[in-house]
């Protein structure tokens, strides 16, 4: 048995229920969650954006301990510290095998069926299968697990910390380092400055990038995003984005252009500020059914590279404990990205907060 | 901030300055040498927001009229952009096609008949400077 929040309608709050776990099969793991963030993505699960089959345990980004493992399992151990990797590729479809684990075809079928490989979930309700979001199901003191879903971690990062490694922090700097692959002396554009969007700054800042312009709508984010790299801000509510990156850039656009939001609007608003040339890196997730609308003379005439990055493009087993090196020798700085921690059954209060825009992160911290 | 802080500042400066537009001998040229395709019953349209507005140019007694605000009017060419741009746009600090290219301006209808006029905008921009300048308005120019 385990606490957990689960989803039963779209657009209704989560309850907090004692689900049955099964024990791990061939190839799985049983974490014992310690920390979870809310994330955007969750998000729109709960709102209907992201069609799932009911009921469901959201929570795809988190980190805990390992605390039984199925047979033939060798890449973690009891007791070992792991981050979730929502992205649990499968090493052998032709993605894989291209070196792109974050298109993985196993993995986006796992996305949407809710459940682990076997088409099945750990999780029950009264006899009947809860599924698990992104094969995690984060929220839960525990969830079961592919062994690839699971990365072992060096143990003196506080799981808190740990957790946004699993999604905010590999998407934002991932997308910089790996899809964008912004070079020294770049000029980049964030829009949205979230959970994503300041992993983005801070890996743009890494990255060695001269003017990097933070955009939102909340002033004191904005203020914070100088802290993690920002050498420029715009309020979108005040000015017109696209505008304004154009007079901060003498009227050429930004090399790189990243938006972190997830509306068709602010999409085409990156693709828009970036120079001729340029490159724009949709990072944000909108709803399956919505279409952004760019100009067609644009393409040839201004010949820029429109693309997105799942996952930053990371390579989890690979960049995750690079990730918590770099946040442990103080070159990524999470904690100021946590704004509020919850207990699980506080969760609803969290995505409120979410909603509203007020939290740059949120997290569940699981009772001992 | 904006340049312009609410709709009626729009009209008083914009749209007053499109009816002086209005009274050039190259308007009135323009107009005798146009013609709306059927079903429209003005040229163009302007909408603008932060703040939101709209000007619409009609055609009354050979002449250009001005219509500041909502209107029935069906217009056969439609310009939307912010206040700003449009302002930029009048200043002539703006490239229309780069503008159209990163969607800071959106057309609707015959652009051709757009660009028709481009060629004598050249003269119309240093009106609006002038303009701003005779106005009191020198605050709003770069
Ligand atoms: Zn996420
Ligand atoms: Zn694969």
């Amino acid at each position: 048995m385990a606490k957990a929040a689960v989803l039963h309608r779209y657009g209704e709050p989560l309850t907090i229920e004692e689900v049955e776990v099964a024990s791990p099969k061939r190839g799985e793991v049983r974490v014992k969650l310690k920390a979870a963030g809310l994330c955007h993505s969750d998000w729109h699960v709960i709102e209907g954006k992201l069609p799932l089959p009911l009921p469901i345990v959201l929570g795809h980004e988190g980190a805990g301990i390992v605390e039984e493992v199925g047979e033939g399992v060798a890449s973690v151990k009891q007791g070992d510290h792991v981050v979730l990797n929502w992205v649990p590729s499968c090493g052998t479809c032709s993605y894989c095998r291209i070196g792109r684990p974050d298109l993985c075809e196993e993995a986006a079928r796992l996305t949407a069926t809710g459940t682990l490989p076997d088409g099945t979930t750990r999780f029950s309700l009264h006899g009947k299968p809860v599924y698990q979001f992104l094969t995690a199901g984060a929220f839960s003191e525990y969830t079961i697990v592919p062994e690839q879903a699971v990365i072992p971690i060096r143990r003196d990062v506080p799981f808190e910390l740990a957790a946004l490694i699993g999604c905010s922090v590999m998407t934002g700097v991932g997308a910089v380092i790996h899809t964008a692959r912004v070079p020294p002396g770049s000029t980049v554009a964030v829009v949205g400055a979230g959970g994503v969007g300041f992993n983005i700054i801070q890996g743009a800042a890494l990255a060695g990038a001269k003017q990097i312009i933070a955009i939102d709508v909340v002033e004191e984010k904005l203020a914070m995003t100088k802290t993690f790299g920002a050498t420029h801000t715009v309020n979108a509510r005040e000015d017109d984005a696209v505008s304004a990156v154009l007079d901060l850039t003498d009227g050429v656009g930004v090399d790189y252009a990243f938006e972190a939001i997830g509306r068709p609007e602010t999409m085409a608003d990156a693709y828009n500020m970036a120079r001729k040339g340029g490159m724009t890196v949709i990072v944000g997730i909108a709803a399956p059914h919505e279409t952004v609308e760019i100009n067609a003379f644009s393409l040839p005439s201004q010949s820029k590279t429109l693309t997105g990055s799942w996952l930053g493009q990371g390579n989890p087993p690979v960049d995750y404990p690079k990730l918590l090196d770099l946040c442990a020798a103080g070159r990524l700085k999470l904690e100021p990205l946590i704004s509020a921690v919850y207990s699980l059954g506080q969760i609803n209060d969290g995505f409120a907060a979410l909603k509203s825009g007020q939290n740059i992160r949120g997290i569940i911290r699981f009772e001992e | 901030m904006p340049v312009f802080q609410s709709e009626q500042e729009v009209y008083d400066v914009l749209g007053r300055f499109f009816e002086k537009v209005a009274e050039t001998d190259e308007s009135k040229e323009l107009i005798a040498s146009t013609e709306l395709s059927p079903g429209y019953d003005a040229y163009v349209q302007y909408i603008f927001h932060k703040p939101e507005a709209k000007i619409t140019w009609m055609e009354e007694y050979g002449k250009l009229k001005i219509v500041c605000g909502e209107t029935e009017l069906r217009p056969e060419l439609v310009f939307e952009q912010t206040a700003d741009v449009g302002h930029k746009f009048w200043l002539g600090k703006l490239d229309l096609q780069q503008a159209l290219a990163r969607q800071q301006i959106k057309v609707q209808g015959p652009l051709v008949n757009a660009l028709k006029v481009l060629p004598q905008l050249d003269a119309i921009y240093p009106a609006y400077r002038e303009y701003l300048q005779e106005i009191g308005r020198s605050d709003l120019l770069p």
